[in-house]
């Protein structure tokens, strides 16, 4: 049984074909990136694997179950942080328990182990805006990870980043996903983040998208920054870049 | 520097007090007539300030109802607009005629003055949320009226701060005005009657107290603004 399956997902808005026939497969602990061209509904495919839209046919299940348009089984993060300006960093990241049903009080008894790891250590009590970008969608990340800890679906989360600091925070990631057997669906258009980050990697057409190949990534875990000039890595790429 | 030059010319020229008092006398207008227009300024406040607080939980209310039904939004709020091209000068008469001298006339042309600014800017702050914001909270499962609490709610309020801010400057004018046209006591009717027996320096004087007045309740009203809206400050310097 996958953790999370998709099936035949088909979705048009009007007379704009946006998903034709989709078919995704996640198994548990595992790390897949979309690549696709952007513009090319791959957001669409994550508004209904969270259940903000129906998909016109098709199914989303996970763990065996048939989640479609279902809201509150897994969450997503954007390129936006969308942290709430008006709540310091530790309520934020309480939100989705707090949204749970917990009182503050258990939430933030309980997402307070969580700050060490995720780096942001000291900031509780910090507001948004006193953050960098980079903490910022750490603390987004944490919150993702709280709504639900098994899946996670990140659309280009580091995508407004910096060059130099998207790269350490995707270290960053590769490095705290070795402690927190987490599946993640991962949205980019940044060919070597999808190799740097996953086990495998599909690939989309252009509107109205369908996977058009599917790469498992022959790369060794645990990843380093040193595979990014790896033969393999190098090879990958131009195989990723060729098909794009 | 300004009421120097005042003082000045009004000495060098001999103006008529009943013309133009000098400082010095409103001054002591001021102090002279304060326990009198204490008494009347408490009047005056009181009905600004219930006039005040209606319209803000009314315009409250409604901003809340329009937002959460768009239909409803569309219906009321050209008829919001119309309302405040209505002069309140025309219409207050009608309210003397209707409701009579005592408290209730006041406190309407105060809401008529205030209830526009709070429902618009209040309407205008709800609306500016992030969608994609209103989107990862239901995606999480979130209810509308938690929804509403969590984003909504606190993303409207500096909007809805500034439009309270002008509305707590014009309550104290609404009251006058109310007062100017019938009443038995307060600021807006001791000016009247002051203005009917010349007594100038005490016209002015009053008009300092009502300046004052409205600069305290806006001040009051920006300490809120600082105490409820804590994140605000950080968001300046970034």
């Amino acid at each position: 049984m996958f953790k999370l399956e998709v099936r035949d997902l088909v979705k048009n808005y009007g007379d704009l074909e946006t998903l034709a026939g989709i078919n995704l497969k996640l198994s548990e602990g595992e790390f897949v990136a979309i690549v696709g061209p952007s513009g090319c509904g791959k957001s669409t495919l994550f508004n209904i694997i969270s259940g903000l839209h129906q998909p016109d046919s098709g199914q989303v299940y996970i763990d065996g179950q048939d989640v479609t348009g279902h809201t509150g089984r897994v969450s997503y993060m954007h390129q936006k942080d969308l942290l709430l300006p008006w709540k310091t960093i530790l309520d934020n990241v309480c939100l989705p328990l707090v949204i749970k049903g917990a009182n503050w009080r258990e939430a933030r008894d309980r997402a307070a182990p969580y700050f060490s790891a995720f780096g942001l250590a000291g900031f509780e009590q910090h507001y948004p805006a006193q953050l960098s970008g980079g903490m910022r969608q750490r603390a987004a990340l944490l919150r993702t990870y709280l709504f639900a800890s098994d899946i996670m679906l990140l659309d280009e989360p580091f995508g407004a980043l910096d060059a130099i600091t998207r790269r350490q925070l995707q270290l960053w990631l590769l490095a705290t996903l070795e402690r927190y057997r987490t599946s993640v669906l991962l949205i980019t258009h940044d060919v070597e983040e999808a190799i740097l980050l996953s086990d495998r990697i599909y690939i989309l057409t252009d509107r109205p998208a369908k996977v058009k190949e599917e790469i498992i990534v022959p790369l060794a875990r645990p990843r380093s920054s040193d595979m990014l000039t790896s033969m393999d890595f190098i090879a990958l790429k131009r195989r990723l870049l060729d098909l794009l | 520097m300004l009421v120097l030059l005042w003082e000045a010319l009004v000495r060098l020229f001999e103006v008529e007090s009943w013309l133009l008092p000098a400082p010095t006398e409103i001054a002591v207008a001021l102090a002279k007539d304060w326990p009198i227009l204490f008494y009347h300024m408490r009047i005056t406040v009181y009905e600004a300030l219930i006039g005040f607080v209606f319209s803000v939980v009314l315009a409250f209310l409604l901003a809340g109802l329009m937002d959460s039904l768009p239909l409803l939004r569309q219906a009321i709020y050209p008829l919001l607009v119309t309302s405040q091209t209505v002069p309140i000068i025309s219409v207050a008469p009608l309210f003397l005629i209707w409701f009579g001298y005592g408290l209730l006339p006041k406190v309407l042309v105060v809401v008529l003055v205030c209830f526009f600014p709070v429902v618009v800017s209040f309407l205008q702050g709800l609306a500016v949320v992030d969608p994609e914001l209103i989107d990862l909270l239901r995606s999480m499962g979130a209810s509308r009226l938690l929804i509403f609490r969590l984003a909504k709610l606190p993303a409207a309020l500096p909007t809805f701060f500034s439009g309270l801010k002008i509305a707590a400057t014009y309550s104290i004018m609404g009251a006058v005005i109310g007062e100017w046209l019938g009443a038995e006591a307060g600021l807006g009717y001791f000016m009247t009657l002051s203005q009917r027996s010349f007594l100038t320096a005490r016209l002015f004087a009053i008009i300092v107290v009502i300046t004052v007045l409205s600069l305290a309740l806006f001040k009051v009203i920006e300490l809120l603004e600082r105490a409820l809206t804590p994140w605000t400050r950080w968001q300046e310097e970034s």
